[in-house]
């Protein structure tokens, strides 16, 4: 059965089918909240508020977009609320994965710290800009997707994505010239 | 060959590590990169930044966290359950009430621009448009960019919902410091 057959059978009363729109996209849902939201708690918190969304809404889903699209939808502007409550923040738990553990010290310093600099401009940017940044980057969506998530057309996405890449470039160089 | 300048190779370098390039597009930016140090350093910074954007993934919280989190996924669908022979006609309802502050806040925003309370008024109307995509689906969006003086941008985005031939329209505007007006 595939999502859109899952969905007819919720509506006409078959309570499992939404529990297996749950177990499929549960996972990568929840991943792409945490990964724009950096805490595990925020994260579980805000993909089951999405799901009890769905769950409420879904009598009335027209089924204009797939379940999939609708469900993300729901998802960007529940982590949209989340950050007006409270403004991204550089989250400093850069984990030791990302770091090379053969580099020497000093570089494995300075590692973590270009790092921290990128996540401090990405919080600092536009939400467009940055949703688009990171939908782009770590959901490998294309850009007619992002646009139909996000509101807008398909080149204002590709221009987000531009400006985004150029103001996170700029603030490391900025930096750059400090030190 | 016509030769591209460093805003052309800046708005290409980006595109030829995103999406890439045509083939004539690449031999024109290739060109620009022969001559131009800047641009070279420019691509390098670039490649860097989206390099370390895609490496910088939280890893996965790992099997007790989805345990927990289907469990308490599952008591919470149950406590809606229970609640739900009422609540879609409550939603009906909220639905018009809410279409109508929708145009209300469009409109109190309109003309409260000067009143120190307007973003509360703003962050209504956000909510409740918020609430009506969720309901009834993505609503249309259209999105520019504007470049203004000092390297500034805005974002002026319309956008429209509908339901049952009751249409509304309204836009925001989203300068860099994301200050967003409606």
């Amino acid at each position: 059965m595939d999502d859109a057959d899952l969905v007819k059978a919720f509506k006409n009363g078959d309570r499992e089918a939404f529990s297996e729109l749950v177990k499929r996209h549960s996972r990568p849902l929840t991943m792409m909240i945490l990964r724009m939201v950096r805490s595990e708690e925020d994260a579980k918190d805000i993909s089951q508020t999405v799901f009890l969304k769905a769950f409420e809404s879904m009598p009335r889903f027209l089924m204009a977009s797939s379940f999939k699209s609708w469900l993300y939808s729901i998802a960007l502007n529940a982590v949209k609320d989340h950050f007006r409550k409270r403004r991204p923040e550089f989250v400093d738990d850069i984990s030791e994965h990302l770091v090379d553990s053969s580099a020497s010290a000093l570089e494995q310093l300075e590692t973590r710290r270009r790092m921290g600099l990128i996540r401090e401009a990405i919080a600092q940017l536009p939400e467009r800009q940055r949703l688009t940044l990171q939908l782009r980057v770590y959901e490998e969506m294309d850009y007619e997707e992002i646009a139909r998530l996000i509101g807008g057309t398909a080149n204002g996405a590709r221009g987000n994505f531009f400006h985004a890449t150029r103001a996170v470039r700029e603030k490391l160089e900025l930096h750059d010239e400090k030190d | 060959m016509k030769k591209i300048n460093c805003f052309m190779a800046e708005e290409w370098i980006v595109k030829a590590l995103d999406e890439g390039l045509a083939p004539e597009e690449r031999l024109r930016l290739d060109e620009h990169l022969r001559e131009c140090p800047a641009c070279r350093r420019m691509r390098e910074a670039t490649e860097k930044v989206i390099d370390s954007v895609a490496g910088d993934v939280p890893a996965d919280p790992g099997e007790e966290f989805w345990t927990r989190y289907h469990q308490s996924l599952a008591a919470r669908l149950r406590e809606k359950h229970l609640q739900s022979p009422w609540w879609s006609r409550w939603q009906v309802a909220a639905a018009f009430v809410l279409s109508g502050i929708v145009i209300i806040s469009i409109g109190l925003a309109h003309l409260d621009q000067a009143v120190k309370d307007r973003p509360q008024g703003r962050q209504v109307a956000v909510e409740v448009v918020n609430e009506l995509a969720d309901l009834y689906g993505p609503i249309q969006e259209e999105a520019s960019s504007y470049a203004a003086s000092a390297g500034q941008t805005f974002t002026l985005a319309t956008s429209q919902a509908s339901y049952n031939g009751a249409v509304a329209s309204w836009f925001e505007v989203e300068d860099d410091s994301d200050q967003l007006f409606m």
